[in-house]
């Protein structure tokens, strides 16, 4: 298999400060990598670094064989496809006009969008299911319908590689479902995907590999089905992960109950609010 | 392969059926053509009525056969008064209006879309006043037509820079602000180094000159001036013609432009230095005209979207429409004439507070 991102022994950060030990991380053509980890663990940061936009603090990069600092924007751009968190805030455009943004970095200084760049727009269009939607403008549609709009922005690039940050963050049940199903089948079709995610279920849904960040800087690499457990999730969020099995074997993953039920919880502090008006009541006087 | 996600007939909260979504796109691929065309036609009426209006009146068959038979006149024969009047006086006037017209909008749509902010126009950014500091200082050491030109494209380009410069470092969270503000100091800085200048000068000689030029005038336009601010124009659309589609991109965040492919200091650079060439043309061609830059753009993309190649031809035909107009009212209305900068901001002020009210969305 085609080996489209190999990052060894990479260092990222902020002023110096590495937010991980190294990590190395490949990415074949046809596989799903699961970014998953707490809030501020460094997820966005990688990848604004394995797009050049933040320079690694030590450590290597290649987009197939060639190391990133080499690859002209355009290179770049024809390689990796990027939906951030939160994508701009074209509002004005139609999502026709904001798709064609993923093609324009192949155009010519002056040209107009051909016939394969329409092409490009209406195939990802379609793919996002958003074909009732090319005319609106996204200041009328919702959160989750403009996070659609970015992924097929990035999917006109026609990228080897998808990085996407927390691509269902906003999304309903539904869409949650169909966005997976699509990277999946995006992947089918020989696609290298990265993506963020705060649901260590959709890693199993749609993930061949997970990295997952966990406490003091260390991080794990490997297979969901090896890296996707209670005790790994555990680990990384600091709280009890819980698995039930499906009918089919496979498991679905919930915090844990928790440790005390909240009616004793509550019973043991209702002297509380009491020792402190005393104590108060005590410095007044 | 392609599942449907979220048919358009269950997207909720949207009350439009799939008919009236089709009709929708029909409209908005329409528009834009018969926007163009329709201003277009409404550009070359009032260019003929222009032509013949004024205190030597010419019926429009005159202008029009004067137009058609320029080449008829027999060598040597002297050409008539209504020759003379429309090919030396009032032709280069209405074109000068024109170009002006269409490179004040042009520099404001371009200045809109690098700055992400709705209040970029020359005026409020600083080209303008350093434009007209530039092409003041070069009425004053008594240079050439060429060099007032260059010395206000240099003005006026050092004056955008700084207010960017400014406007970045100032620790606000909020951009626009800090732009804004950045724009308003420099502004003033500006004028006061006008008014200095203004001090130094000769009251006789230069101080007449320079006062009547700051005014803002199309009734000196000479051909030769005309040829002049063409050029710039020219020099100074072109690189916003050829980052149109570009220009898009700029509404994303800089890590996003970049991830596209896109070099964005190579297309902000283009935009900022297309618009302040052309800006600086204006100014040294008819002074400083306010409000056509920041209210002109507005309205276009009331019209039209806001997506920057459908809106820049928009833009420029109604710039130089509203500037036709402008200074054809203004040697109309009264017996001494009223100088355009006066008339656009009577205009401007309430169009941009009609079109703020218009908005219903964002």
């Amino acid at each position: 298999m085609a080996e489209l991102l190999r990052a060894r022994a990479l260092a990222f950060g902020y002023e110096r400060r590495a937010l991980t030990a190294p990590i190395d991380l490949t990415l074949n053509a046809g596989e799903i990598v699961v970014t998953l980890g707490p809030n501020g663990a460094g997820k966005s940061t990688l990848f604004r670094t394995l797009l050049g936009a933040l320079a690694p603090l030590a450590g290597t990069i290649h987009w197939g064989a060639q190391p990133l600092a080499e690859l002209a924007p355009r290179e770049l751009a024809a390689r990796v496809a990027w939906v951030p968190q939160q994508p701009g805030a074209a509002f004005e455009l139609s999502v026709e006009q904001y798709v064609m943004l993923g093609r324009l970095g192949r155009l010519a200084l002056g040209a107009s969008p051909g016939s394969a760049d329409r092409e490009a727009v209406a195939h990802a269009i379609a793919r996002l299911g958003l074909e009732g939607f090319r005319a609106r403008p996204l200041s009328r549609m919702s959160g989750g319908e403009r996070q659609l709009a970015a992924i097929a922005r990035a999917l006109a690039q026609q990228a080897s590689t998808l990085l996407l940050d927390e691509p269902t963050a906003s999304l309903d049940f539904g869409n949650q479902g169909r966005v997976l199903d699509t990277l999946r089948g995006l992947a089918g079709d020989g696609l290298g995907i990265v993506y963020a995610t705060h649901d260590p279920n959709h890693a199993l849904r749609a993930g061949t590999h997970a990295l997952v960040y966990l406490p003091d800087g260390a991080t794990a690499f490997g297979t969901v089905d090896l890296l996707i457990e209670p005790g790994v999730l555990s680990r990384a969020y600091g709280v009890g992960v819980e698995a039930a099995r499906r009918a089919s074997g496979r498991p679905v993953f919930a915090l844990a109950e928790p440790a005390a039920p909240p009616g004793f919880a509550r019973a043991a502090s209702a002297g509380a609010p009491e020792n402190r008006a005393s104590r108060a009541g005590e410095q007044n006087g | 392969m392609a599942r449907s996600l979220s048919p358009p007939e269950e997207a909720a909260g949207h009350d439009r059926g799939p008919r009236a979504l089709r009709a929708a796109r029909r409209r908005q691929r329409l528009a834009w053509p018969i926007v163009v065309a329709l201003l277009a036609l409404a550009l070359v009426a009032a260019t003929l009525y222009a032509l013949g209006s004024g205190r030597f009146d010419l019926p429009l068959g005159e202008v029009l056969r004067i137009l058609a038979g320029r080449h008829e006149v027999p060598a040597g024969a002297a050409p008539s008064m209504a020759e003379t009047v429309l090919w030396q006086i009032r032709g280069p006037r209405v074109l000068a209006a024109i170009v002006v017209g269409a490179a004040l909008a042009a520099s404001g749509v371009a200045l809109q879309s690098v700055f992400r902010n709705p209040l970029a126009a020359p005026d409020l950014l600083g080209v303008s006043a350093g434009a007209a500091l530039g092409a003041v200082v070069g009425i004053f050491l008594g240079w050439s037509v060429f060099a007032i030109q260059s010395a206000a494209f240099v003005g006026g380009l050092a004056a955008v820079a700084l207010v960017y410069a400014i406007g970045t470092v100032l620790p606000l969270r909020d951009r626009t602000l800090s732009l804004v503000l950045a724009g308003i100091a420099i502004g003033s800085m500006l004028g006061a180094l006008i008014a200095l200048v203004k001090t130094l000068a000769d009251p006789y000689t230069q101080l007449p000159a320079i006062t009547f030029w700051l005014l803002g005038s199309f009734s000196s336009i000479t051909v030769d001036d005309l040829a002049l601010l063409s050029g710039f124009a020219l020099v100074g659309i072109a690189p916003l013609t050829l980052m149109r589609w570009r220009a898009d991109a700029l509404a994303l965040s800089d890590d996003e432009v970049r991830a596209l492919g896109i070099r964005l200091p190579v297309v902000r650079a283009a935009l900022v230095c297309g618009a302040t060439l052309a800006t600086s043309g204006t100014v040294a061609a008819a002074g400083i005209i306010g409000w056509i830059g920041l209210v002109v753009p507005h309205a276009a993309r009331l019209l039209v979207g806001a997506s920057f190649p459908r809106v820049l031809p928009v833009a420029m035909l109604m710039g130089a429409l509203l500037m036709l107009a402008i200074d054809t009212l203004g040697r109309s209305i009264a017996q001494a004439e009223v100088p355009p900068g006066v008339l656009t901001a009577l205009v401007g002020a309430p169009v941009l507070f009609a079109l703020m009210l218009g908005r219903r969305d964002g």
